[in-house]
C-alpha cells in the first residue's frame, strides 16, 4: 500500500482539489457582480456629467438623494410597502407550508406542483392582471355590482399602496411557500403531535413549538420579500398610482431618464443600507430569542 | 441643400410629382404594394431629371439598427422597399424618450437610426449623438412643407449653417382626448378639465416634459425659457390637474385603457393615436381635438447617430419615407400627420380629418397655412440642461415628482 | 412518512391561497380570448384573433427565439459552473466556505434593479456594447445562486459514506463524481437547470437595463404594453404558461420517480451490505 508520506500528500491534494472547482464561478461573479457593484458604489461619490461621471469626488449624489423630499417620501413608502408585502406573504405562507408538511397526505405533490406552477406566469402579466381584478370595471367591482352589493365601483382597490402590496404578495407567495416548506421538512410530526397530546391549543402550539422551529427560514423568507418588494420598479408604475409610488422608479429614472448616475447610485446604496440595517436587526432579534441555532436531529 | 434650390424648380418638381402621385394612387388601389414600390422610385428619377440637384438616394443593403418607439419602424408601409433592397430592420423599442440617450450613452450603442422629438436637439448635440445628415442623398427632402425646410430660429433640426441634424417625417399635435359616449361633443377648453364633475375622471400620462410644455403653452409661456420665479404658476395648474386624476398612467396605451375601461372620461395631453388604440380595443367613440387655447406639436425627426455603420442605407430609408405615397401611408399607419406636401392629398379621409389640411392650398409652396396651425400648436424646445435664469430639465422632472406626490 | 393530521384552518388558508394565486392567471387566460381588445368586463365574446395576430408577428417570433437562445445558453453555463461550484463549496476547506458562500449567494439578496443598473454602468465604463451576450451575463448572475442553492442542498443530503467507499477502493475524484455522485444527483441537477431556464426566460427587471438591439420576449411584452391596448401580452403569457406547465409536469414526474428510485437503490445497497 502507499507510504504515510504519499497518503498525506494525497489527502492534502484531495482537500485542495475540490475548492478549485469553485474558481470559474467565483471568477465569473467577481467579474460580473462584485466589480460592477464596486464600480457603481464608486460612482455614487463622483460628479454627475450627464450620462457620464467625472473626477472630483463629492458627496453631491448623497446630498441630492437625501435632500429631496420626494425621495424621502418614496423611501418611506417603499419600506412600508415592503414590510407589508413581506408580512402578508409570510403570514399566508406559514399555514400553507404547515398544511403541505403535516396535513396534505397524498395531495402534497399536486398542491406543491400547483403552487410552483404559478411561478411560470410572466412577471409583467401578473401585475397587469390585477388591473382586471381591482379596476372599476374589473372582476371584483363587476361581480359586486351584479350581486347588487354596491352601486358605484369601489375606487380604493386600485392605484394605491394596497394594490401594489397585493400584486407583490401574488408574485412572491410561491417562493415563500417553497422556502417555508423546506423549513418545515426537517420538523418531525411527532413534535407537533406531542404538543397536541400535552393539551396545547392551536395558538399555543404555534407560538411555543411551531414558530420557533421555523423562525429562521421564516425570517429569511420575510427579508427576501421585503427587499425585493421595496425595490420593485415595475409594479408601482402599473398599479401604484401616486399613493403607491416607490423609490425604485426614481432610481430607474435617475439612471436612464435624467442621466444622473451618482444620484441613482447614491439612492441605490442608501436603500441597500436600509435593507442591511433591517437584516441585522432581524439577526439580532433571532439571536436574542435564541432561535438562530436550531438543529434538527433525525 | 434646401436653401440653394431655385424656387421655380421646386414648383415644377412638386407639381409633376403630384401629377404622378395622383395617377399612381389609382394604380396603387389596383395593384397594391408593388405599385407603391415602383412609384417610390419616381421622385428619385424626377429629382435626377427635374433639374437642380444631381441628388440620388444611395444603394441600400444590410441591417438598420433602429432605436425608437414601438411602431415607428413602420413595418407594413416599408415592407416592399425592405424586401426589394434586402434591408433588415432590427428595432429596439423604447418606453420613454430618455431611453434613447440612455441607451446610446450607456451602451455605446451601435444604432444606425433614431428618431427624436425636436425639443431634444440641444441635449443630443451636447451629448454628441447627432451626426450631420447628407441631404444630398435624400432628394425627397425637397418635398417637405416649407415650414420644415426653413432654418428655425431655435435650430431644432437645421443648424445655422444649413446642416441638417434631423429630418421630419411625421408630426402630430396634442389635444383633448375624450370618450364621446360619456362626454358628448367633448370639451373646448383645457380649463374644462378642472371642473368638479371630472374629479377622478381625468387621465394623465407620466410625461413630465409633455405636461410641462403643454401647461406652459396654456399659460402663455415658453417652456424652453421659463424664468424660475414663474414656475409656481405651472406647478399650481398641474397640481390641480393631477388632483383630478385617479392615477398618472405610465404610457399612452395605459391612458387609453383608462378611457376604454371606464376609469376616466377625458385626457389631459391627449393624442389622436389614442383614437386608433381605443378602436382596436373595441371602443370607437374616443376622439381627440385641439381646444381653443391650442396645445403643442411634436415633430418626429429621423437622426443618424454618430455610431452608425450603415449610413448609406439609412439615408436611403429616410429618403423612402419622404416619398409622398409612403409618407401618406406612414401617416395613416401612425395616425399622425404628413411632412411631405404632396402626401397631404394622398391620405385617407380619417387621417386627413385629424389636422387642418383643408386650409392648405395645393401648390402653395410657402406653406403659410400650415404655419397658422403651428401658431396654435407650436413646436417648442426643451428646458435647458443648465441655467441660472430658467427652469432646467432636471428641475422640471424633480418638480413633476413633487407635484404627483402632493396632489 | 408524513402523518396526515386534520387541520381545517390551514386547509382553508391553503385553498384560499390557491384561489388567490390562480385568479389573476385565470383572468389573463380569459382575456387572451376576448373578442375586443379590452381587458375589463363586460366580456363580449370569444375570439382567436389575438392568437393569430401575435403568432404571425415577426417581432414576436424573433424575440421568442432570442429568449430561447439566451435561456439555453445561460442554463448550460450555469449547469456546468454551478455544479462545479456546488461540489467545490461542499468539499472545500472550511475557512474558504464562508467567503465563497457570501459571494455566491449575495446576488439573490440584491434586487434586480441594482444588479441591472450596476451592470449597465459597468458595461458603459468598459465600453462593452449591449447585446444578447450582456443579457446572458446578467441572467447568469441572477440565476446562478438559485441553481447553487438547489445543487448544494442535493450534495449536502448525499451520504458521504458512498463516496468515501469509492475512494477507499482507489477511484480518482473524477471517477467518483462520474460513477457515484452524478447518478445520484442528476435528477436534481436537471430540475435545477430547468429552473435556471425558466428564470432566465422570464427575466425582465435586469434585462430592461442591459438589453441591446436584439430583444427578448419579456421586453417585447413590455413594449406592447406601452403602445397597444390589446391583450397581446395575455396571449404570450398564456402560451408560455401552457408550454412551461408541460415541461414542469415532466420535470416533476421525473423528480418524483427518481427520488423513489434513489430510495430503492440505497435500500438495495444497504440490504446487500447488511446481508
Amino acid at each position: 500500500m502507499t507510504s504515510v508520506a504519499e497518503a498525506s500528500r494525497e489527502t492534502r491534494r484531495a482537500r485542495f482539489g475540490p475548492g478549485a472547482l469553485t474558481l470559474p464561478a467565483a471568477f465569473g461573479l467577481l467579474l460580473f457582480f462584485a466589480a460592477p457593484l464596486g464600480t457603481f458604489f464608486l460612482y455614487s461619490f463622483l460628479t454627475n456629467s450627464l450620462y457620464e461621471v467625472s473626477r472630483p469626488l463629492t458627496l453631491e449624489g448623497y446630498s441630492d438623494a437625501l435632500s429631496s423630499e420626494v425621495n424621502r417620501t418614496l423611501g418611506v413608502n417603499s419600506l412600508v410597502v415592503g414590510l407589508c408585502a413581506a408580512a402578508a406573504t409570510v403570514v399566508i405562507g406559514l399555514p400553507v407550508a404547515y398544511w403541505l408538511r403535516f396535513a396534505a397526505g397524498r395531495w402534497q405533490v399536486l398542491v406543491l406542483f400547483l403552487i410552483t406552477a404559478t411561478l411560470f406566469a410572466s412577471y409583467l402579466v401578473r401585475i397587469f392582471a390585477w388591473q382586471s381584478i381591482l379596476g372599476g370595471n374589473g372582476l371584483l367591482n363587476s361581480g359586486l355590482r351584479r350581486l347588487g352589493v354596491i352601486d358605484e365601483p369601489l375606487g380604493f382597490l386600485l392605484y394605491n399602496r394596497f394594490s401594489v402590496t397585493v400584486a407583490l404578495v401574488h408574485i412572491f407567495l410561491p417562493y415563500v411557500v417553497l422556502v417555508l416548506y423546506a423549513g418545515f421538512r426537517p420538523v418531525s410530526p411527532a413534535l407537533v403531535e406531542a404538543a397536541q397530546d400535552l393539551g396545547a391549543n392551536a395558538f399555543t402550539r404555534w407560538r411555543r413549538v411551531i414558530l420557533p422551529l421555523v423562525a429562521a427560514p421564516a425570517v429569511t423568507a420575510f427579508m427576501l420579500v421585503f427587499v425585493l418588494s421595496a425595490a420593485d420598479y415595475v409594479t408601482p408604475q402599473f398599479v401604484g398610482g401616486t399613493d403607491g409610488a416607490l423609490l425604485g422608479v426614481r432610481i430607474q429614472a435617475a439612471l436612464t431618464g435624467v442621466g444622473n448616475w451618482p444620484l441613482g447610485a447614491a439612492l441605490s446604496f442608501l436603500m441597500l443600507a436600509a435593507f442591511l440595517l433591517c437584516y441585522l436587526l432581524t439577526v439580532l432579534a433571532l439571536r436574542l430569542l435564541r432561535l438562530d441555532r436550531i438543529r434538527f436531529v433525525s | 441643400m434646401a436653401d440653394n434650390i431655385p424656387g421655380r424648380d421646386v414648383l415644377v418638381t412638386t407639381r409633376v410629382a403630384l401629377e404622378h402621385a395622383r395617377i399612381s394612387r389609382l394604380t396603387l388601389l389596383r395593384r397594391g404594394g408593388t405599385a407603391a414600390l415602383g412609384l417610390g422610385l419616381m421622385p428619385t428619377v424626377l429629382a435626377a431629371c427635374g433639374g437642380g440637384d444631381e441628388a440620388a438616394a444611395p444603394e441600400a443593403s444590410g441591417t438598420i439598427d433602429y432605436l425608437s418607439w414601438t411602431g415607428y419602424d413602420i413595418p407594413d408601409p416599408m415592407k416592399a422597399w425592405k424586401a426589394e433592397n434586402s434591408v433588415n430592420v432590427k428595432p429596439t423599442y423604447i418606453g420613454n424618450h430618455d431611453d434613447i440617450q440612455a441607451k446610446i450613452k450607456a451602451g455605446g450603442g451601435a444604432y444606425d437610426l433614431i428618431t427624436y422629438y425636436q425639443g431634444y436637439k440641444d441635449l443630443y448635440t451636447e451629448l454628441d449623438i447627432l451626426s450631420t445628415i447628407d441631404t444630398g442623398k435624400i432628394p425627397n427632402i425637397d418635398g417637405l412643407f416649407s415650414v420644415f425646410k426653413e432654418p428655425d430660429a431655435r435650430n431644432l433640426w437645421i443648424e445655422e449653417d444649413g446642416d441638417w441634424t434631423g429630418v421630419p417625417w411625421t408630426w402630430g399635435s396634442i389635444g383633448i382626448t375624450w370618450e364621446d359616449a360619456r362626454v358628448p361633443g367633448g370639451l373646448s377648453s383645457w380649463y374644462d378639465l378642472l371642473d368638479a364633475k371630472f374629479k377622478g375622471r381625468v387621465a394623465m400620462v407620466n410625461d413630465p416634459l409633455g405636461a410641462f410644455t403643454l401647461t406652459s403653452h396654456i399659460l402663455g409661456k415658453d417652456p424652453a425659457a421659463l424664468p424660475k420665479a414663474e414656475y409656481a404658476e405651472i406647478r399650481d395648474f398641474l397640481t390641480k390637474m393631477v388632483a383630478q386624476t385617479k392615477t398618472v398612467s405610465p404610457g399612452f396605451s395605459e391612458m387609453t385603457k383608462a378611457l376604454v375601461d371606464g376609469e376616466a372620461d377625458v385626457c389631459y395631453q391627449g393624442w389622436a393615436y389614442q383614437n386608433y388604440l381605443a378602436a382596436q380595443a373595441g371602443n370607437k367613440t374616443v376622439k381627440t381635438k385641439t381646444p381653443e387655447e391650442g396645445a403643442f406639436s411634436f415633430c418626429d425627426l429621423y437622426a443618424i447617430p454618430t455610431t452608425t455603420d450603415n449610413a448609406d442605407t439609412v439615408h436611403a430609408w429616410i429618403n423612402q419615407s419622404l416619398d409622398p405615397i409612403l409618407n401618406a401611408r406612414i401617416a395613416e399607419y401612425l395616425v399622425a400627420a404628413v411632412t411631405v406636401e404632396a402626401a397631404a392629398d394622398l391620405i385617407n379621409a380619417d387621417t386627413k380629418a385629424l389636422y387642418p389640411y383643408d386650409d392648405l392650398e395645393l401648390g402653395d409652396t410657402t406653406g403659410e397655412r400650415l404655419n397658422k396651425l403651428f401658431e396654435l400648436a407650436p413646436f417648442y424646445g426643451n428646458p435647458p440642461i443648465e441655467s441660472d435664469e430658467f427652469v432646467t430639465f432636471g428641475e422640471m422632472q424633480e418638480a413633476w415628482e413633487e407635484i404627483k406626490q402632493s396632489a | 412518512m408524513s402523518v396526515t393530521q386534520r387541520s381545517p384552518i390551514t386547509y382553508a388558508v391553503t385553498l384560499l391561497a390557491l384561489v388567490f394565486l390562480y385568479l389573476p392567471l385565470a383572468m389573463v387566460v380569459l382575456f387572451s380570448f376576448h373578442a375586443t381588445g379590452a381587458v375589463s368586463f363586460p366580456f363580449t365574446g370569444f375570439s382567436l384573433r389575438w392568437y393569430r395576430e401575435t403568432l404571425g408577428d415577426e417581432i414576436f417570433r424573433s424575440t421568442l427565439w432570442n429568449s430561447t437562445v439566451v435561456a439555453i445558453s445561460v442554463s448550460v453555463v450555469t449547469l456546468v459552473i454551478g455544479t462545479m461550484a456546488a461540489y467545490g463549496l461542499t468539499r472545500c476547506a472550511p475557512r474558504l466556505r464562508a467567503p465563497l458562500a457570501l459571494l455566491f449567494f449575495l446576488p439573490i439578496t440584491l434586487p434586480g434593479l441594482f444588479v441591472g443598473i450596476a451592470l449597465l454602468v459597468y458595461f458603459a465604463r468598459l465600453d462593452i456594447q449591449l447585446s444578447l451576450t450582456t443579457v446572458m451575463i446578467g441572467h447568469f448572475v441572477y440565476v446562478f445562486p438559485y441553481f447553487l442553492l438547489v445543487a448544494k442542498a442535493a450534495l449536502d443530503r448525499l451520504d458521504p459514506a458512498l463516496e468515501e467507499a469509492a475512494a477507499d477502493l482507489g477511484a480518482s475524484p473524477w471517477r467518483i463524481f462520474r460513477k457515484v455522485t452524478l447518478p445520484l444527483i442528476w435528477p436534481v441537477l436537471a430540475g435545477a437547470t430547468a429552473l435556471a431556464f425558466a428564470l432566465s426566460f422570464d427575466e425582465f427587471i435586469i434585462t430592461f437595463f442591459i438589453i441591446g438591439p436584439d430583444s427578448t420576449l419579456p421586453m417585447f411584452m413590455y413594449s406592447r404594453l406601452h403602445r397597444t391596448v390589446d391583450p397581446a401580452i395575455n396571449v404570450v403569457s398564456t402560451l408560455l404558461l401552457a408550454i412551461t406547465l408541460v415541461f414542469w409536469v415532466i420535470a416533476f414526474a421525473f423528480a418524483v420517480r427518481a427520488a423513489r428510485g434513489r430510495a430503492r437503490a440505497t435500500d438495495t445497497l444497504l440490504g446487500e451490505a447488511a446481508a
